[in-house]
């Protein structure tokens, strides 16, 4: 028994739980090997403080105060969930279930405390039950709606195990043809369309995940949530983060993804990768899923890829892949992280840090050995907006790369050949930049069997060199952030003065308005009394305002001017006769009815 | 209260809780409210997303003690509430991560010594990623095994063995510190 596999034993030799030939084993390992035995030590004392933690810590009052004011709102015991033990230790809750009698939740016996999963057994089996309806005269078929899924439309025709049938159960195959296709739709799940030449079945779901195996042709996937949709075929599934992917795979199982949007997790026994947007991943039964990449990064990087993922191209490949990425490599390189070795790792990092620094601080280089697909997912939400190359292809474009790469796939050959001097050239000048050596370059002739030793490569240094890179970096952003902070500052002040300048363009536009107004009826009574060609005006019925001119007292020429081929009247008036005129008014409303009698006579 | 919650055995107290019996709840959430805060508080990390997920703990058990068929004890019934409540806000809240961001003065924290070995291990858990401190705590601290917690989790009991063993290295490496 190795040093890993003992390793591997100690909770169980801790637990007792081992037969007693493992457990010989394991304790003379243990006898014999002291790296082991110290391992066992700090395994030991962890335990012993995990069970040292506090187990009960008293909850602030308030806390059973708000579940008292929660639960007075409610109708007492009615409940809105479904708790149902999934076996005799582990209990699973649907908060989603719609609310049942008291009499429905207390089942009694098997068949009543196993009702919910005998009820979603039966939910199912009538979701999968399609009713074809007017399909021979229109070639489309609607389906009678379900509770979770629902197929809302078949346009051509399909074939449910091996005949044309109305009907489709749990389990069974669905096929279309040439000119068919499915819409899946699945509450508040999203929408699955089944493309022509496809061939899936429905698989129950559980825990509230939906399934659908691909045996194969193409199937496009738009989601709203993550976790709630698995896409498999025979050795491989694709767990959906929430977003759109396409997804092919031929006849013997090769399979092609490309994630449009969002993140989607494709897994095949001891392989999986991270995929998001823009980028596509192959994978082949007997080699597992590859390293995602983008259709539009250099040939020499996709072939190198290639070449490692497929065609055992070992770590010549790798080193080929990092000498030609491209900062929108970036998520290839995340993705090469967990599968190379300790040195390869930092490398790739380093490559990292040049080509895409902002991807740096969501990477805890301490646990970089532990680093996986779960860190990766978590650094791409982090750099969410951070780092983003648009990519898009329509539908046939899509459809196009996609058929290239099953077939290269299937070929096994990718488009560009691979030229071993330049391979070799490009590596040698990738290891200068990192300050490595490159001891031995081996066989030129064959790519696979092209060995590289390195030597010179200070992992603390570089760790150091890279907190460094790290802590500038947050400085940067920490200026940036202080920047934007004061720019926004003046934004704001700019924005309250604008706002202010605006209440008064828009009180000034209301005086234009009524001033428009007035001389739109101005114009109005004018056309109505000028007679074009004979300058006949009827004062007596011409309403003219004009400001400062209120009384026809102060009017003093009134002149029509029709020299150089102009039409206009010019006023000429007193504006003093009028202040004068008020004075006296004022004056005679002071004399009492005297004035009255003035006024009459004036 | 605790002296008179211990005389009442779980069934009746349910029995009465099932009746409408606010007190019977009450006693309910004396005699285990302790044990589920020091959960709740070591798997958000902060108090404010504790106090919450208490709060919907307790919520839920009311809500579903009709139901409860008294397989298992009322206790682990409630933790396995908390353990779910969890798992859904974690899931269903893409922000929730950064909700539960962990703090130094929780009430948990404040609970040990300030020389107490275990308050560094305390630290170092809410400095684990997501899946591999729930793993641990559940492990390590409320005693599941691998087969449980793969069913809890929806993951493999491998993943399940993967998180513990990287939840543990890094415990290490930070106790070290």
């Amino acid at each position: 028994m190795n040093c890993s596999q003992v390793r591997e034993y100690f909770d169980e030799y801790y637990n007792s739980e081992l037969n007693s030939e493992t457990k010989n084993l394991v304790q003379q390992h243990l006898n014999e090997c002291k790296e082991c035995s110290s391992e066992y030590s700090a395994f030991l004392e962890l335990k012993k403080q995990a069970a040292s933690l506090k187990k009960e810590v008293m909850p602030p009052k308030q806390i059973f105060e708000k579940i008292e004011k929660e639960l007075s709102g409610k109708n007492k015991m009615k409940t809105d969930i479904k708790i149902t033990p999934l076996s005799n230790n582990i209990l699973t809750i649907d908060f989603n279930e719609e609310k049942k009698s008291s009499a429905e939740q207390k089942p009694q016996n098997f068949l009543g405390r196993n009702w919910y999963w005998l009820a979603t057994a039966a939910v199912f089996l009538l979701i999968v039950s399609v009713v074809f309806m007017n399909y021979s005269s229109k070639n489309v078929f609607s389906v009678e709606e379900m509770s979770n899924w629902k197929l809302i439309s078949l346009k051509g025709g399909a074939i449910v195990n091996g005949v044309r049938t109305e009907k489709v159960n749990v389990g069974d195959w669905i096929q279309t043809d040439s000119v068919s296709s499915v819409i899946l739709k699945i509450a508040n799940v999203g929408d699955v369309s089944i493309e022509p030449n496809t061939k899936v079945r429905f698989i129950q779901s559980d825990n509230n995940v939906s399934r659908i195996e691909v045996l194969y042709g193409t199937v496009n996937t738009t989601t709203s949530q993550a976790d709630k949709f698995i896409l498999q075929s025979s050795n491989m599934k694709v767990q959906d983060k929430g977003g759109s992917y396409s997804f092919k795979v031929d006849d013997k199982g090769n399979g092609v993804i490309y994630v449009n949007n969002g993140i989607a997790n494709v897994e095949s026994g001891n392989k999986s990768a991270v995929v998001t947007d823009g980028k596509f991943c192959l994978y082949k039964p007997e080699f597992g899923v590859g390293i995602p990449f983008r259709k539009d990064s250099k040939p020499e990087f996709q072939n190198a890829l290639f070449n490692y993922d497929f065609n055992n191209g070992g770590m010549p490949s790798v080193y080929y892949a990092i000498a030609n990425a491209m900062p929108e490599d970036y998520a290839s390189l995340m993705n090469l992280i967990p599968r190379v070795d300790e040195k390869t790792k930092y490398l790739v990092l380093n490559k990292l840090n040049r080509l895409a620094p902002m991807a740096m601080p969501t990477i805890n280089i301490d646990s970089l050995d532990y680093f996986d697909d779960e860190d990766i997912e978590k650094s791409f939400k982090d750099m969410h907006g951070k780092i983003k190359v648009e990519l898009n292809f329509n539908k046939d474009e899509l459809a196009k790369e996609m058929d290239e790469l099953a077939k290269e796939l299937g070929n096994m050959k990718m488009k560009i050949k691979i030229d071993t001097k330049k391979m070799a050239e490009d590596i040698k000048k990738e290891m200068a930049n990192l300050k490595i050596e490159l001891i031995n370059l081996g066989n030129l002739s064959d790519t696979n069997e092209m060995k590289i030793y390195l030597k010179g490569f200070d992992q603390e240094e570089f760790k150091k060199d890279m907190e460094k890179m790290r802590i500038e970096l947050n400085e940067n952003l920490g200026k940036m952030a202080e920047e934007l902070k004061k720019n926004s500052k003046e934004w704001e002040k700019n924005s309250e003065e604008w706002e202010k300048n605006s209440e008064e363009w828009e009180k000034n536009s209301k005086d234009w308005e009524e001033y428009g107004k007035k001389w739109e009826k101005w114009g109005e009574e004018f056309g109505k009394n000028f007679t074009p060609g004979k300058f006949n005006f009827k004062f007596d019925s011409l309403n003219i305002k004009i400001e400062g001119l209120e009384d026809l007292e102060q009017l003093e020429e009134l002149k029509i001017d029709t020299t150089k081929g102009k039409k206009s009247l010019h006023f000429k008036f007193d504006r003093d006769k009028k202040d004068n005129m008020k004075k006296d008014k004022k004056k005679n409303n002071e004399d009492g009815k005297d004035d009255e009698e003035k006024s009459e006579e004036i | 209260m605790a002296n008179i919650t211990e005389n009442i055995s779980d069934t009746e107290l349910i029995s009465q809780c099932v009746s409408g019996s606010a007190d019977a709840f009450r006693f309910i959430y004396e005699k285990f409210s302790r044990r589920v805060y020091a959960l709740a508080l070591r798997l958000c990390g902060n108090q404010d997303a504790a106090d919450d997920l208490t709060q919907e703990v307790f919520i839920k058990t009311w809500e579903g003690l009709s139901s409860f068929k008294g397989e298992s004890a009322l206790y682990s019934w409630i933790h396995k509430i908390c353990i779910n409540c969890f798992l859904m806000k974690l899931r269903a809240d893409k922000n929730y991560e950064k909700k539960i961001a962990g703090s130094s003065e929780n009430p948990l924290m404040l609970a040990y010594n300030n020389d107490d070995i275990s308050l560094d291990l305390e630290k170092a858990l809410q400095k684990l990623p997501p899946q591999a401190k729930l793993v641990f705590i559940l492990f390590e601290i409320e005693g599941y095994g691998h087969k449980e917690i793969s069913k809890m989790l929806n993951i493999e009991e491998g993943t399940s063995k993967a998180h513990l063993h990287k939840a543990r290295k890094i415990l290490r490496e930070e106790l070290a510190k």
